[in-house]
């Protein structure tokens, strides 16, 4: 893409891993995942600078204890879907970080991760999210309302991390309240700014559920976790160890992902009003809309562990190797999407792997989609002229799952327009 | 806009405008198909969204792939020679009416 100048890949400043013997010197790139050269100008072309035509499909970088990167479409979905080679056993980077990480079922594989998919279909699938579908719009509705008035807000914080988790808490049935507390440890988990190791993280989510857990399990109720507590895995039912498991997964999972991705969404928005007038227009666009915009704003990193050796991309890797795959580089792929850079609400092949690929692929991608869709119909019918204040600045973090920090937001309240 | 009608496995049957090139799977979920899982969205690794396909339609689909033959040997429901997964199913003019039993268990 013309837009992206080519830019060197410059080192951060955290430790870097000697180069094993089985990785090629021509394979090596200083990319910390964390810390990415280039994040300041934004998350998706900071990552983009994996596929410069001068790099390999697989690469090597000697940052979060050294790790292979797969960087091209093709390549990212073979590893998905090839879990005797690729295992979830340490879905996380660095090494140390995905070695404690215990959630069920995104750490298992096949046959064992089976039945539990079963049990998360059952406590946030498709049949139990329409049945909040009202609830969803009204606040969204609710939540827009307020803000409109003000004719200016900070969209990430003041929408993006209440209305996820607020929903999510909902279908939950957790205190509203505690949501920044929650929010916060499920950050130093995707995120870590170092004052909690990822065992610390889960053991605070633990402890925070556990007295939940006992309750439902005693009295349970219509919300995720009573069905969860209460489901059956092989004709058993779930030990409060897999309960504790499946539960924080879905609480991460659940507070950090719409979030980010509502907050790119409207920044794509706010900064293209020919094709935000489109949708003010036409609100049957949305949904397509919604396709195109997490194909081009991916945001998930995780990794898998190399369990027995393979060749790969004409490079040999070791059981014990762990390789990143950033669902988001599919999307940005030129080798899948014609000008992937580009936005088009009508691009015929939306294609996209944003919720993963194969047995792992998102459980709560309908959840996801609703919410995005929900609040694209809302903000456009309520606020649907809006630009970012000259000179403001977006934050991006880079980690597990991408994020914007900050995206300040303005338009003109009726009370300014009469005046 | 083609038709698509999935016939429930308590008998229901819905009748849902599918826009061409988009999968049966996911034109059933989005109607509130749940009857439907597609537990891996698509990607042909998981078999919970297996159906049964009528004639004529079926004539009219591409051969399963490798993939999805595979998959229909592990599907819950028993596998019948008109068993496809609809994750696979592109709707097309061509299959404009098409009828589809969805599998009466999935998991
Ligand atoms: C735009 C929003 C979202 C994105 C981009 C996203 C992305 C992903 C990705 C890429 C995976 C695969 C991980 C892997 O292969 O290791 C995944 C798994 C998962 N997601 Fe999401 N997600 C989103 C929203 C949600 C929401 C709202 C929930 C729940 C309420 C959720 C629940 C889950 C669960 C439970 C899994 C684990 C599935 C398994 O390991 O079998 N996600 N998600």
């Amino acid at each position: 893409m013309a837009d992206i100048a080519p830019a060197p890949l410059t080192a951060s400043s955290k430790p870097r891993a000697p180069r094993p013997a089985n990785v090629p010197s021509q394979r090596v790139v200083e990319f910390d995942m964390f810390d990415p050269p280039g994040l300041q100008e934004g998350l998706h072309s900071a990552w983009k600078r994996l596929q410069d035509p001068s790099l390999p499909d697989l690469v090597w970088t000697p940052y979060n204890g050294g790790h292979w990167i797969a960087t091209r479409g093709k390549l990212i979905k073979q590893m998905f879907l090839d879990h005797e080679h690729f295992s979830s056993e340490c879905p996380f980077l660095p090494r140390e970080a995905g070695e404690q990480y215990s959630f069920i079922p995104t750490s298992m594989d096949p046959p064992q991760q089976r039945p539990f998919r079963r049990v998360l279909n059952e406590g946030i699938g498709p049949k139990v999210v329409d049945r909040v579908k009202d609830a969803i719009e009204q606040l969204s509705r609710t939540l827009i309302a307020d803000i409109r008035n003000q004719g200016r807000c900070d969209f990430t914080r003041e929408y993006a991390e209440i209305f996820p988790i607020h929903i999510f808490l909902m279908i939950v049935d957790l205190p509203v309240k505690d949501a920044a507390r929650l929010k916060y440890i499920g950050d130093q988990m995707t995120r870590p700014d170092g004052s909690m190791s990822m065992a610390e993280a889960i053991r605070a989510f633990f402890d925070y559920l556990s007295p939940f857990i006992d309750e439902r399990m005693r009295t349970p109720g219509e919300d995720a976790i009573s069905i969860i507590v209460h489901s059956e895995v092989n004709g058993r039912p779930l030990s409060k160890d897999e309960a504790l498991n499946v539960c924080g997964l879905v609480l991460l999972a659940g507070l950090d992902t719409v979030v980010n991705f509502l907050s790119f969404s409207l920044h794509y928005l706010a900064t293209h009003p020919v094709e935000r007038q489109m949708l003010v227009d036409d609100p049957e666009l949305i949904p397509a809309a919604t396709e195109e915009l997490l194909r081009r704003f991916g945001l998930v990193s995780d990794a898998r562990l190399i369990k027995q050796a393979i060749h790969v991309d004409g490079v040999l890797l070791q059981a014990g190797d762990m390789v990143a795959l950033p669902t988001l580089l599919f999307g940005l792929d030129e080798r899948e999407h014609g000008c992937p850079m580009h936005v088009d609400f009508n691009r015929a092949d939306k294609s996209h792997i944003t919720f993963g690929h194969g047995v792992h692929h998102c459980a709560g991608a309908h959840l996801a989609r609703l919410e995005v869709q929900t609040t694209l119909r809302e903000w456009l019918r309520q606020i649907p002229d809006f630009e970012i204040p000259a000179g403001a600045e977006i934050g991006y973090q880079s980690g597990i799952v991408g994020a914007m920090t900050r995206l300040p937001l303005v338009w003109a309240t009726p009370a300014a327009i009469l005046s | 806009m083609p038709n698509a009608i999935f016939v429930l496995p308590d008998g229901q049957r819905e009748s849902v405008e599918v826009a061409n090139g988009t999968h049966l799977m996911r034109a059933a979920v989005n109607h509130g198909i749940h009857a439907i899982v597609g537990d891996c969205g698509g990607s042909a690794a998981c078999a919970t969204c297996h159906v049964y396909v009528q004639e004529p339609w079926l004539q009219r689909l591409p051969a399963p792939s490798a993939t999805e033959d595979q998959l229909l040997e592990a599907t819950a429901s028993p596998r019948q020679p008109n068993s496809r997964l609809s994750c696979q199913i592109q709707m097309s003019d061509a299959l404009d009416g098409i009828i589809i039993d969805v599998a009466p268990t999935q998991w």
